[in-house]
């Protein structure tokens, strides 16, 4: 007996072996047509409960303050002051997707075309089904996408 | 009268020798070169973040009160000067100080606060009554780089300086000031007099001009000669220079102090040196000892010599009450005050070294080490001296409470620690050492340990960037593997020497199989975990050793941050920061290092290892964190264990703050400890004592959640109130479905997990593998 027909005979004992056990990751399955209906995430003992959707928007208060003075700043064309600013903000409240993707739209026009696609993106990640802010990103990326061409 | 003098000395110099006439231009190139350009060589000062106050913002009172304290804030009832607060229970009043950020300036103001259940209720600017939205303190200075003659000072400007300083050092030092031409050879004359009269020196006459120019130029020598070019030297300097500027070079000169190699002159960093404060914010007694010590700075050293300090001090005050300077009656009242001078002097080695060490390896990559230590650039970094000062006590105490429970001789183990923020990658605290402010062997920096299980989150996520084949419940083999290695097969084996059969993938990670784990590094290939490592950003040629699965690969704390950091971080690599900014003596901004991203990872498959990383925490091998960290705070993170018990890691973040702990001993034996008995306590003694947020994982686009069966690897087809949801990237495998009443049926069926190898079915698997090796 060869090797090669030795390890197919192998194979094939193993394969019957596991359809005798029915090892189901071997099986092929009838995947569902759809998502299930999302159910909660594991939830702590005395945790914080489920993870809460950010709306994306600067809910804080103060975070709609940066966001609008990075915009005045941008609209002066004092980019690098509202990167800056936008910095400060993401140090108050480092999730928030508006907020990183109001930075990849001032790199953007910085014409730092890498970062303004990263930053989008992390921003996309973030955004947790807010349209606006994933649009302004998808924009953002194409747009540097076009551009670094 | 003076004019004529001045008309003489000038024709003296006029019909004088050659000689006197080359000498005299020498000196005067000598003044105006040194004059003109820049006067002194002015060290770096490297600051640390300013603490940002907003309502809404976790700051426990403590906390607060710490910032104030190291920012030698005194607490008074008047706030009448910047650098006082006042606090009542939680409400703080604090005058700020005047600071230049390098996004500008923020002039002193008097605000109030409010901290209500350790967040920040209400801000407000006290003078007007208006809300603040934002506000900062003016950040700590934890180190300088010095100049080659080791002088520090802090510059300042006669318009800032307190009019009671300059009037009572011209009253004690030279009253004439403002009328003389820069010598009074009267005085001169009438302390010659009373020299040769006592046989010794009891009166100078020099002026403040002549003693400017003693200091700036030349010796200390006592020479006829040098005595000549000084009063020649004055005259110059008055010829082309002002009262005002000459005035405030000597504020900015003068000798006050010594604290080891380090020389303080000036009245600005005098004022820091004594008082911790700056010199707008001193009190009249406090002005008295500094013009005092002008005299001569060791004589009346007021930390050596307290009673001579005192009693020149109250000598200035008593003179300057006589000269109407103070009301007679404060001087007299201020005369019974104690010195003041704070205990220790503020020592110019920093409190900080292990920090500083990282702040100035990045320098080096864009300044000359010159600049540095003469342009007097202000550096401004991520440090963070609340989480420092935690991390510090954290492994002090941790340390010796194990020493103590595992009778270890004390002060044997050692440890290091490594702070950061998440998103932004800026490094917040580095402790190298258990003794912090030792400047030696930083661990944190340049200790390369072999990290254990650390790594095997790098394996894990190469099997879940392919969902084609990999997901959370993927089927694993925890069983005896040999893996042919030249000289000598490896066989890997479990912490406990057991197997646990066929596994989930989330399982094995979760209970940090080593056998399931080499196997998956094996099957995936040893160059694409090493790729991952380097995209997650562990620099550096990774030798590609099977071994390398288990984390004999060596790396220094920092460079285990940056890994996890990228993961914390939704598999966005931020390259790791501790400089944010360089300003020059103008303020004006230098450079920046702004904050980059770049994705190293899909945000989906991190997210499945996340969610794999919290289950460590809570039911996996780092499910002692539960009792260790205040109720609410979720984390996740994995241990890390090696050969012997040499080393102790835990790597990992919350919703903000990403750490690595270490701990070990320094000659690499054993120390008796794994990763969750060891590293795991330091790291969660830190995240219990900050404000950290807890991890709330936000889940990317691309990702589902299932209801599944997490021991059998299976999904429900139906809601079934024993699943748990787990996350899959959309389009990817999926496990099997089962429904929920199938799954009972199976459960009477043991399924194959436990410890040993008495399964049949698992005993037929493992030979038939075998035979494929």
């Amino acid at each position: 007996m060869t090797r090669q027909t030795f390890h197919l005979l192998c194979l094939l004992v193993v394969l019957i072996v596991s359809g005798c056990t029915t090892a189901p990751y071997r099986l092929p399955a009838p995947y569902p047509a759809r998502p299930l209906p999302q159910p909660p995430v594991k939830r702590h003992p005395a945790g914080p409960g489920p993870a809460q959707p950010s709306v994306g928007q600067p809910a804080n208060p103060i975070v709609a303050d940066i966001s609008n003075q990075a915009r005045r700043l941008v609209q002066n064309g004092q980019l690098d002051t509202a990167a800056q600013t936008l910095e400060r903000g993401l140090r108050i409240a480092p999730k928030n997707a508006s907020l990183w993707s109001q930075l990849a739209a001032v790199r953007l026009q910085q014409q730092r075309y890498g970062q303004a696609r990263s930053l989008a993106a992390k921003s996309n990640s973030l955004a947790a089904g807010n349209l606006t802010v994933i649009r302004n990103n998808l924009r953002i990326i194409a747009e540097a996408q076009r551009a670094a061409q | 009268m003076k004019r004529l003098l001045l008309f003489l000395l000038a024709l003296l110099l006029v019909f004088g020798t050659y000689s006197l006439r080359a000498t005299i231009g020498s000196l005067n190139e000598q003044i105006t070169e040194r004059f003109e350009g820049q006067r002194w060589e002015l060290p770096a000062r490297i600051y640390g973040r300013p603490l940002e106050l907003y309502a809404g913002k976790e700051l426990r009172p403590e906390h607060l009160q710490q910032e104030l304290e190291l920012l030698h804030y005194s607490k008074t009832e008047e706030l009448d000067k910047p650098g006082d607060f006042r606090r009542d229970g939680s409400h703080f009043t604090i005058h700020s100080r005047d600071f230049w950020f390098p996004d500008g300036r923020q002039p002193a103001a008097v605000i109030g606060l409010t901290i209500t259940d350790n967040r920040i209720s209400s801000l407000i600017n006290q003078q007007s009554g208006q809300p603040l939205s934002l506000f900062r303190l003016e950040p700590l200075h934890i180190a300088s780089i010095y100049p080659r003659g080791n002088e520090d000072r802090l510059l300042i400007r006669l318009e800032d300086t307190p009019e009671l300083l300059v009037s009572s050092l011209l009253l004690t030092e030279d009253r004439k000031f403002y009328q003389h031409i820069g010598i009074r050879p009267l005085a001169i004359f009438r302390a010659l007099l009373a020299n040769l009269k006592a046989g010794k020196t009891v009166q100078g006459g020099s002026t403040l001009t002549q003693q400017l120019v003693k200091n700036f130029f030349l010796s200390s020598e006592q020479t006829i000669r040098r005595k000549f070019n000084e009063a020649l030297m004055a005259l110059l300097l008055e010829y082309h220079y002002q009262k005002d500027e000459i005035l405030e070079a000597y504020l900015n000169e003068i000798y006050l102090g010594q604290d080891g190699k380090r020389a303080i002159h000036g009245f600005g960093m005098a004022s820091r040196f004594y008082f911790g404060r700056n010199i707008d914010e001193l009190s009249p007694d406090q002005i008295a000892l500094l013009v005092g010590m002008a005299k001569g700075a060791s004589f009346y050293n007021p930390r050596r010599h307290p009673d001579r300090a005192k009693a020149r001090r109250d000598l200035i005050l008593n003179n300057m009450g006589q000269a109407g300077l103070l009301a007679q009656a404060e001087a007299a009242h201020l005369q019974q005050a104690p010195l003041g001078v704070s205990a220790d002097a503020p020592s110019g080695t920093t409190r900080y070294p292990a920090f500083v060490q990282l702040v100035r390896r990045q320098l080096k990559r864009d300044y000359r080490d010159k600049d540095l230590k003469s342009e007097g650039l202000s550096i401004f970094t991520t440090f963070d001296p609340i989480l420092q000062h935690q991390a510090e006590k954290s492994l002090q105490q941790t340390l010796a409470d194990i020493e103590r429970e595992r009778k270890i001789a004390p002060d044997t183990l050692q440890g290091a620690i490594v702070l950061g923020s998440v998103d932004q990658g800026e490094v917040l605290a580095v402790v190298g050492d258990r003794f912090p402010g030792q400047a030696g062997f930083n661990r944190a920096l340049d200790m390369k340990r072999a990290v254990g299980s650390v790594i095997k989150p790098a394996v894990y996520l190469t099997a879940l960037s392919r969902p084609d084949r990999y997901n959370l419940l993927t089927t694993l083999y925890d069983i005896p593997l040999t893996i042919p290695v030249p000289g000598n097969d490896w066989q890997p084996q479990n912490y406990d020497k057991k197997f646990r059969g066929p596994v989930p993938l989330q399982q094995a990670l979760v209970e940090s199989l080593n056998v399931a784990t080499v196997q998956l590094g094996m099957d995936l290939g040893l160059d694409k975990v090493i790729q991952t490592l380097n995209s997650l950003g562990v620099a550096g040629n990774i030798r590609a050793f099977p071994s390398l699965l288990l984390g004999s690969v060596e790396l220094p704390p920092i460079e285990v941050l940056q890994m996890y950091q990228t993961i914390g971080s939704g598999g966005y690599r931020t390259p790791l920061r501790a400089i944010l900014a360089v300003t020059n003596l103008q303020n004006e901004l230098l450079q920046r290092y702004p904050l980059t991203v770049e994705q190293a990872a899909d945000p989906g498959a991190v997210f499945c290892l996340t969610t794999a990383l919290q289950e460590v925490t809570s039911t996996g091998t780092g499910r002692s964190l539960q009792q260790l960290l205040p109720p609410g705070l979720t984390v996740a993170g994995k241990t890390g264990t090696t050969d012997n018990l040499r080393d102790s890691w835990f790597a990992g973040f919350s919703g903000s703050h990403v750490a690595v702990a270490w701990v070990g001993r320094d000659d690499n034996s054993s120390t008796g400890l794994t990763g969750s008995t060891g590293a795991l306590r330091v790291w969660a003694a830190t995240m219990a004592g900050i404000s950290t947020t807890p991890l709330k994982l936000q889940a990317p686009p691309n990702i589902d959640f299932y209801l599944a069966d997490t021991v059998a690897g299976k999904l429900f087809s139906d809601q079934c109130s024993q699943g748990k949801a787990v996350p899959f990237i959309r389009g990817g495998l999926l496990p099997p479905v089962i429904s929920c009443s199938a799954r009972q049926r199976s459960q009477q069926r043991r399924p194959l997990q436990g410890t040993g190898l008495e399964n049949p079915l698992q005993q037929g698997i493992e030979q038939f593998l075998r035979l494929f090796e």
